[in-house]
């Protein structure tokens, strides 16, 4: 079930009201939010929401008894061996096969192994990582483990977050089952803003910016050099829109079930440094990787070398997180070197990072296109794709422009990244949900003809999704 | 707080979201966005006849010509005005491309209930207009102007609901039909506000009303006048039209359905259907005089290749019931171009419409009986 279908927006209007009734018991509704999460991810495959069951129990079983076990490091073990198992049995496995294949057939070696018929199910990615963190932070002592299996089971199904995220941390979770928020009625509106704005930004703006993607990245031999320059930077806002649009929704309907959700992004593209970055972007992952891989790889505790190796182990994985696809693995090794150069340049040449605004804004110039060039292998089906849209952009130092719509999409973009700046600076979001019905309703009414007159005719799935 | 206090929080919120949009849809319904629609969008040009009424006064009006284009090529408007002015009566044109009989119908109401002294109309059609319901959805876009929220019924009739298109809204809503209008004036606003003050200077006073289009070239060019000949033949600049247009209907000739049993009802229930509703609408247009009903030339080819076998004598035995009840008056012209060898490829300049030649043969076939059917008699005073 798409967030972006009338199918979804009646069932969530049910589950709202239905909800509303049932918040007093608390065990009722937690089985209510649990039936209508398996309902919503049963849409899609109830025998794949078998599987987000095995993997919750295997996970709560183990951490029920970590605290017992008189080597809990095994157990933690099990736990992940679980998880990134079944994750890479999904995920990795015909990618593992393609790869070997292609090492086969570049030796010469008379071999190959046809690849497995297997459907990846859908947020994988996201509930593995969620479940991984409570037993790490059970095996930690960051956290007791839960005793209830209904709460385990609503943390693992909560449909909002299930598909994909943010990723919530298990303490977060639990922390407000715990304690329930008061139902604030500013909250609610402030709920109600950012779905809004999410179905804005998703269907009117990403899906939009997609079609003009879609036709240099499948083909990129019929663009041209200028059309391909600005299909990467179109793609650049389009998969902002997509995932943040995604996560305001997430967000927002977590709020409106009494859950309030960590910030996944903090605009991104205003980042003045690839470190900012990845504090504005998918939050939530980076915060993950961070705590749960790059500080077990050492961190930055020991020396400059072993920092540098595990910054490039952490963004190469994280990119392999995304897609089993070499592209995915160059897109992090590239993040990952950004890092690593960003931390030698910053050592050495120290102007590099003076507050004085020229020197700001050249900052920002360089890192919005290196993010922007890196877009290029995340976008493209494949290597030699990407390859070939470098090539193209190569070409604008020799050709004038030609694009047909160039100047829409020019003023589009940059209408873009002003927006991003005035956005930034007033937190219109807020300010709305502190205030009364009209503006609110005007804003809403707003929202609402820009997805009337915006829409475009295909739908397009949201990019996460198929993470 | 209680669950009510909640409750109806979100329903004041719902409510003054929904008050909001149901104000824009009313401003929409009312014209608020015709003087920004584009000129030569669908919407646009019934907008383009509204106004052109409404700049000459709407009470002048005595007849009007309604028709697709069919009908705006293949009769000299002007000189139907000019007979209708020697009878000191006034007889417009209102004719589009692309209008079929929603939006006819939607534009014949809306003369009425602007126009008092509409007499009559001519309904300018063709024997293809009778095999579909509609035009497809973009004819909502034509008719939306002229509708009012009574008509929605009647619009989704003709273009059904569909839940994954949104282009099928706008039968039940004005915002939804301005979409593409909207999204265009976003991405070329400056090409939008030349279009319009062109529009502007073209067109003040009615001019639209009473103009010809006048096209020389016709389609002889093209060595044998079949579907499957044609697409095959070498495009060059002189036939290129229509051997584009051979292509894109050689699927049709493949599949050419048999509408000879159309009586049928268990084998063809949408033409009975269809029947019944195209006779009732003719029943009802309530003007004071039975409207000209003229069936313009079609080449041979549709009717040999294209069309479902019986198409004709389906569309004639909608119309002659009507004709011999004293309903409508009939006027054939669908053979018009048939002989002698070589008429038809010097009337038309494309496989759908008439060039200049065949518009005024055509035009001087029908002003006499336009004079006898419709203006003699007609105890008129010069305005």
């Amino acid at each position: 079930m798409l967030f972006n279908s009338w199918h979804f927006v009646f069932f969530l209007i049910l589950v709202l009201v239905i909800g509303s009734f049932l918040r007093r018991d608390s065990a009722a509704w937690k089985i209510f939010v649990i039936a209508a999460s398996c309902y919503f991810y049963g849409q899609w495959s109830y025998l794949y929401l078998g599987l987000i069951f095995v993997t919750a129990a295997i996970d709560f079983t183990l951490a029920q008894r970590l605290s017992q076990a008189r080597y809990p490091g095994r157990l933690l073990g099990l736990s992940i061996v679980a998880n990134l198992g079944v994750l890479a049995f999904f995920k990795y496995t015909n990618f593992l096969i393609q790869s070997a294949n292609g090492v086969a057939q570049a030796t010469g070696v008379v071999w190959a192994i046809t690849p497995l018929d297997i459907v990846l199910p859908v947020g994988i990615s996201f509930y593995t990582f969620q479940n991984m963190s409570y037993t790490i932070d059970v095996y930690r002592g960051q956290l007791a483990p839960r005793k209830s299996i209904l709460d385990y089971a609503l943390f693992t199904t909560f449909f909002p977050q299930l598909l994909a995220g943010p990723i919530v941390r298990a303490a977060e979770f639990f922390g407000q089952l715990d304690h329930p928020a008061r139902i604030d009625l500013r909250k609610i509106q402030y709920a109600l803003i950012l779905i809004a704005a999410g179905y804005v930004k998703k269907i009117v703006l990403a899906d939009n910016l997609a079609i003009s993607v879609d036709a240099v990245f499948l083909a990129p031999a019929n663009a041209s050099a200028w059309q391909a320059l600005l299909a990467v930077y179109a793609f650049a806002f389009q998969i902002y829109f997509d995932f943040s649009g995604y996560t305001d929704i997430a967000i927002g309907l977590a709020l409106l079930l009494g859950l309030e959700f960590p910030k996944n992004f903090n605009y991104p593209y205003l980042a003045t440094s690839f470190q900012d970055f990845w504090r504005r972007w998918h939050m939530t992952l980076s915060r993950w990787l961070r705590d749960y891989l790059y500080i077990s790889l050492g961190g930055n505790r020991h020396g400059l070398a072993r920092t540098m190796a595990s910054l490039m182990t952490t963004m190469i994985l994280g990119g392999l997180w995304h897609g089993a696809s070499w592209n995915f693995v160059v897109w992090g090794a590239l993040h990952g070197a950004y890092l690593v150069l960003e931390r030698l340049v910053m050592s050495k040449i120290h102007w590099w990072q003076s507050q004085w605004l020229p020197i700001v804004w050249l900052r920002w110039f360089v890192v919005f296109h290196m993010i922007c060039f890196a877009w290029i292998f995340f976008r493209a089906p494949d290597f030699a794709a990407s390859l070939q849209i470098i090539h193209k952009i190569a070409g604008v130092f020799t050709t004038s422009f030609d694009g047909i719509d160039f100047g829409a999409l020019t003023s589009l973009l940059l209408g873009l990244i002003a927006m991003h700046l005035l956005m930034s600076h007033f937190d219109i979001k807020q300010r709305l949900s502190r205030a009364g019905i009209w503006p609110f309703s005007f804003f809403v009414a707003a929202m609402i003809l820009l997805l009337i007159w915006f829409t475009p005719a295909k739908t397009v799935p949201f990019i996460y999704f198929q993470f | 707080m209680s669950t009510k206090i909640t409750l109806r929080f979100i329903l004041l919120r719902v409510a003054g979201i929904a008050f909001i949009v149901f104000l824009l849809e009313a401003s929409f319904r009312m014209g608020v966005w015709e003087p920004f629609a584009k000129p030569d969008s669908n919407a646009g040009m019934s907008i383009r006849i509204k106004q052109a009424v409404n700049a000459i006064g709407p009470e002048k009006i005595d007849f009007v010509t309604v028709g697709d284009s069919r009908a705006v090529y293949g009769i000299d408007h002007e000189r139907v005005a000019a007979l209708a002015k020697s009878n000191g009566l006034n007889h417009i044109n209102a004719s589009i491309p692309g209008m079929h009989w929603m939006s006819t119908e939607l534009m014949v109401r809306w003369l009425k209930a602007h126009a008092p002294n509409l007499k009559g109309a001519i309904i300018a059609t063709n024997i293809t207009n009778f095999n579909y319901t509609g035009n497809g959805y973009y004819e909502l876009g034509i008719a939306t102007p002229l509708a009012t929220l009574g008509d929605a019924s009647w619009m989704a009739l003709h273009v059904p609901f569909e839940q994954k298109n949104l282009a099928t809204y706008g039968s039940y809503s004005a915002l939804f039909q301005y979409r593409d209008d909207v999204a265009d004036l976003v991405k070329h606003p400056f090409q939008r506000l030349g279009q319009l003050r062109q529009h502007h200077q073209a067109y003040t006073g009615g001019v639209a009303l009473y103009q010809t289009q006048k096209i020389n070239s016709n389609i002889c060019s093209v060595a044998k006048l079949s579907i499957k000949p044609c697409a095959a033949e070498p495009a060059s600049a002189i036939n290129s039209t229509v051997v584009a247009q051979c292509k894109s209907l050689v699927g049709q000739v493949a599949n050419q359905l048999d509408y000879r049993e159309f009586d049928n009802a268990a084998k063809w229930p949408h033409l009975v259907a269809l029947k019944k509703v195209r006779q009732s609408q003719l029943r009802s247009l309530g003007l004071s005089k039975p409207p000209l009903v003229v069936l313009m030339p079609v080449p041979r080819v549709w009717r040999d290749e294209i069309l479902p076998k019986g198409a004709e004598d389906f569309a004639l035995s909608i119309l002659r019931p009507l004709a011999a009840q004293g309903v409508i008056e009939l006027l054939d012209y669908t053979r018009f171009f048939d002989a002698p060898e070589g008429a038809e490829c010097n009337a038309f300049w494309d496989l759908y419409h008439q060039n200049t030649d065949g518009q005024q043969k055509l035009t001087d076939a029908l002003l006499p009986i336009i004079q006898r059917k419709l203006y003699a008699h007609l105890n008129v005073v010069q305005h």
